[in-house]
């Protein structure tokens, strides 16, 4: 699984509509979520605001009313300048009140809008807002390569970590950037020791370039109770990581790592962009 | 026996798998090096290779393997082998060998190297 693609930030961004009019902020909200293309938290006071802003940390923008019950937007425009000032601001005005517009934008609002206004004008205003803000929806990016047969890889994987005991667990890890993330498989979640061997194999590749011993292709290390083989998928930004008891012996350990890096290499599909950007 | 010694019954027993060899420290300065070793490959600067082993003995102790016995990286071209003497490793020897040289024997090899370089080092007070 890709787990890249999973994040939350690859997702709909999040979106703080305020004001004090209930079915105001519900139907912003009905209309911003329609498409799915944002997520939309809503509060009826600064105050609520306020308290939203506290719990949340992946609010990008507020919209939100001047002219409300408490305190006002401008109020909460300074609250938000003083302690998230990456959040950007849109007011809602009343037609006509320059006065807010003016002080709207001398304390930072990126955009106001003018009540009443339609959806279709609020939508295009916060589209222009995240973009400048470079928070623009994007579509997720595709991945870096394709998983094909999927269930062959877990398959595989499964049969060879279960079947053979002296197998303690077999991961298709990626290297992505300093990312690793499992492929095809859901056995164990990324931990210290994936987040260590992709640290190593990267490292290794890069000593190998450049002491002109060649392309890396396998890291075996042995010790009193295991073999560790990280196994290169050349070329292909994936390793093979297997812990392997000892008492298996060096040849039948690599015998058996060797041909499951063969079959995994069948049973995954890499696109031209993994190939290129991602070569250990 | 010295150093030098040990690197040339290496040289000799793996005969024509044989490529290169050295001893460096885990703070990447080396001891000694085959005088045969090509300048080019960058090999006597080779403290990257002391940072290979270090991070190689950090997943160790993450993975609770026990004493790193020894390091083989396979190449497209060569087959190098990081052999830690002493325990915790202060030194390794390195073995560079042919792509299709004979890993048992290279093994075998530097077990005998490794008992005798640690005698030679504790002899100088080095582990």
């Amino acid at each position: 699984m890709n787990k890249k693609n999973n994040h939350p930030e690859n997702g709909r961004k999040t979106i703080l509509i305020v004001d004090d009019e209930e079915t105001l902020t519900w139907s912003i909200s009905k209309n911003l979520t329609i498409n799915k293309q944002y997520k939309v938290i809503c509060a009826n006071s600064s105050e609520e605001a306020l308290q939203i802003l506290k719990k949340t940390s992946n609010i990008k923008l507020i919209v939100s009313d001047i002219k409300m019950t408490g305190k006002s937007g401008l109020e909460l425009l300074d609250e938000v300048n003083k302690h998230c000032p990456q959040i950007g601001f849109i007011a809602m005005t009343a037609f006509g009140s320059d006065d807010d517009k003016r002080k709207a934008r001398e304390k930072g609002a990126l955009r106001y809008i003018e009540k009443p206004f339609g959806m279709e004008v609020l939508i295009q205003v916060i589209g222009e807002v995240l973009g400048e803000m470079g928070q623009l929806i994007q579509p997720p990016p595709s991945p870096a390569y394709q998983v094909v047969g999927q269930a062959s890889v877990s398959e595989v994987l499964s049969k060879y970590s279960q079947d053979i005991k002296e197998i303690i667990f077999v991961k298709l890890n990626a290297l992505q950037g300093d990312i690793v993330f499992q492929v095809g498989i859901d056995l164990v979640p990324t931990d210290q020791k994936d987040l260590l061997s992709s640290g190593l194999v990267k490292q290794t590749g890069e000593v190998c370039r450049k002491l002109t011993l060649g392309k890396l292709e396998l890291i075996v290390i042995a010790t009193e109770k295991h073999y560790v083989m990280l196994h290169c998928l050349t070329g292909q930004g994936l390793f093979l990581y297997s812990l392997i008891e000892k008492d298996l012996g060096f040849g039948k350990a690599l015998y058996l790592i060797e041909h499951l890096t063969l079959k995994i290499a069948h049973a995954l599909k890499i696109n031209a962009n993994g190939k290129q950007d991602n070569e250990i | 026996m010295k150093f030098e010694d040990v690197l040339h019954d290496i040289k000799h027993n793996l005969s024509r798998d044989y490529v290169s060899s050295g001893i460096i420290g885990v703070d990447g300065v080396h001891l000694t090096f085959d005088p045969a070793t090509p300048e080019k490959t960058g090999l006597l600067t080779a403290a990257e290779l002391a940072d290979v082993v270090k991070d190689a003995l950090e997943l160790v102790r993450e993975v609770k393997s026990g004493r790193l016995y020894y390091i083989n990286l396979t190449t497209d071209k060569f087959k190098v082998f990081l052999f830690p003497v002493g325990s915790p490793p202060k030194f390794f020897c390195l073995l560079i060998m042919k792509v299709n040289g004979n890993v048992g024997k290279a093994i075998l090899e530097l077990e005998r190297a490794g008992e005798s370089l640690r005698q030679e080092l504790e002899h100088n007070c080095l582990v």
